[in-house]
């Protein structure tokens, strides 16, 4: 039991620590982000990408194409699909019960941008 | 029962969970959180339940046991919801590591883990005495109250949470009540104070109220108040019965080895006494076969309380190890009962750190394999002598031991 103890949280400070060594020593990249041209999107465009299988946001004025993100969020599906091909702001903001996304989740979602909302 | 409240907060939010690195994450915290969870209720000494698992010890091992199991899953939730991310953009999987960021369930979540660390640490390193280490162990109840806030802020209220949080409030309020206020607890009076050597005092405490049904052997949790000369700690600790009287008087023999076990020297006739148990089922039904038994110490004390009730019945051999080159406590009556019974051989053993002598007396008993052993001692002595026994070919469950702790 002790020695687990020690074992696991050795582990675990082991890897906290050569994970930040290996982070501050690459150089810094953000090539994995879709650097496309900018498209612009109009709303009426995004509400008809409004299924599982075909999920488009609109949030901040930014438009992403969630369909290959929805299977790892972490919430139910139910939870994110009301979503899918809506101005999606405010439930992104708030997760529907006044709670921030993860700093975590704001980088991720650079990932799946596609174009920007036409005003 | 206990399996199935620390697996319920996982079975209720399994079928949501991502099939991926990210998803077991989550199930990693949420396993973590109900074996903890759960692992309270085992913490709560009600003699019933330490029944269903055969003694104090055992469900002690399965609160450890849970314990640890729940603090390596909660290590590893973090580093998998990392790992998710880690062949996307390093600096997504960094946000799940980063200490202390500015998003309250991931403070929450670090501040949990870190107290959790800290606490354990603290149990597992150090040989601290029992009222400093009780209280670095509420450390480890700021860790859970910490870890579910974690849940609650970065998941919401759910079933899964509730499943978590209601066993630690249960078994909580529960301990706080029962064990440690002693409500319900029986009342005694101390009748008499002997004080058989400069170290040990034996109390005689007569039931107020209906006595507790005891066995020889077993111990209890005791908690002395205030006399007219005499300001008891109010603590329960555990102390073993070293007799039961006609008149169903306990005589506990308590070895100043604490604050609060070096003040009980002072007690006086007439302070109340409040009392928790029975514990301990070590020598409780036995089989009729040959045994025997081995006493370190104030470990003495069950195998006295069997030989002051009733001889032997069955052949013994006994191994008294003291650390006193003569005059060990209780070495006189020992070799009194030796001397009337024909079943039962004793013999004193004066010895340090060097379990020699010990082992030497054990390998002339004939059919050592064969018999059953029974060990009271100090921890570490009673590990050594269960490997040795197991290398000489005895059987682990024909070694039976208890070890009289509330850790």
């Amino acid at each position: 039991m002790k020695n687990l103890y020690f074992i696991a949280t050795l582990i675990f400070w082991l890897t906290i620590v050569s994970f930040w060594i290996a982070l501050s020593w690459s150089p810094e990249s953000d090539n994995a982000i879709n650097r496309n041209p900018i498209v612009v999107y109009s709303l009426s465009e995004v509400i008809k990408h409004n299924q599982q299988t075909d999920c488009w946001m609109a949030i901040h004025g930014q438009v992403y194409d969630l369909t290959t993100y929805l299977p790892q969020h972490p919430a139910a599906l139910r939870v994110i699909l009301p979503s899918c091909g809506t101005e999606a702001s405010q439930a992104y903001d708030t997760k529907n019960r006044s709670r921030e996304h993860t700093n975590a989740a704001d980088m991720l979602l650079k990932h799946y941008r596609i174009g920007v909302l036409k005003h | 029962m206990v399996i199935t409240v620390a697996l319920l907060p996982t079975l209720a939010i399994i079928a949501s969970l991502p099939f991926n690195i990210f998803g077991f994450g989550l199930l990693s915290g949420w396993l973590g959180t109900g074996l903890i969870s759960a692992s309270l209720l085992l913490m709560v000494r009600e003699p019933i339940w330490a029944d269903w698992f055969g003694g104090l010890q055992r469900m002690y091992q399965w609160h450890h046991g849970m314990g640890i199991m729940g603090y390596v899953l909660l290590l590893a939730h973090p580093l998998l919801l990392a790992g998710h991310y880690l062949t996307l953009n390093p600096d997504i999987a960094w946000q799940y590591l980063l200490p202390f960021n500015s998003h309250l369930p991931n403070f929450l979540g670090w501040a949990a883990l870190i107290a959790f660390m800290l606490g354990l640490a603290a149990t597992f390193a150090l040989r601290l005495p029992y009222g400093l280490w009780r209280r670095i162990h509420v450390l480890l109840a700021a860790a859970m109250v910490l870890g579910l806030s974690h849940v609650w802020t970065a998941d919401g209220f759910s079933f899964s949470l509730m499943a978590a949080l209601l066993p630690a409030v249960i078994a909580v309020a529960w301990r706080l009540l029962r064990a440690d206020h002693g409500i319900g607890a029986r009342p005694y009076e101390v009748s008499a104070v002997h004080h058989p050597t400069e170290q040990i005092t034996e109390v005689v405490v007569q039931p107020l109220s209906t006595p507790m049904p005891i066995a020889q052997g077993q111990f209890v949790s005791t908690a002395f108040f205030e006399g007219s000369n005499f300001q008891g700690c109010g603590e329960f600790h555990p102390y073993t019965v070293s007799h039961v009287t006609k008149n169903n008087s306990l005589v506990l023999t308590i070895k100043a080895l604490g604050d609060c076990t070096r003040h009980i020297q002072s007690l006086e006739p007439g302070v109340a006494v409040r009392l928790q148990g029975p514990y301990g089922n070590f020598l409780l039904n036995r089989p009729s076969t040959p045994e025997v038994w081995i006493a370190a110490g104030i470990g003495i004390t069950p195998f006295l309380a069997l030989l002051r009730n009733h001889p032997v019945t069955q052949h013994t051999d006994m191994a008294y190890i003291h650390r006193e080159s003569s005059n060990a406590p209780y070495e006189n009556e020992l070799q009194t009962y030796a001397t009337n019974q024909n079943l039962l051989r004793f013999q004193s053993l004066a010895m340090a750190n060097d379990p020699a002598p010990l082992f030497e007396w054990l390998t002339n008993i004939t059919r050592l394999s064969e018999r059953h052993v029974y060990l009271c001692g100090p921890p570490p002595l009673i590990t050594l002598i269960t490997h040795w026994l197991q290398e000489q070919g005895v059987p682990r469950l024909q070694i039976h031991f208890e070890q009289f702790d509330f850790r």
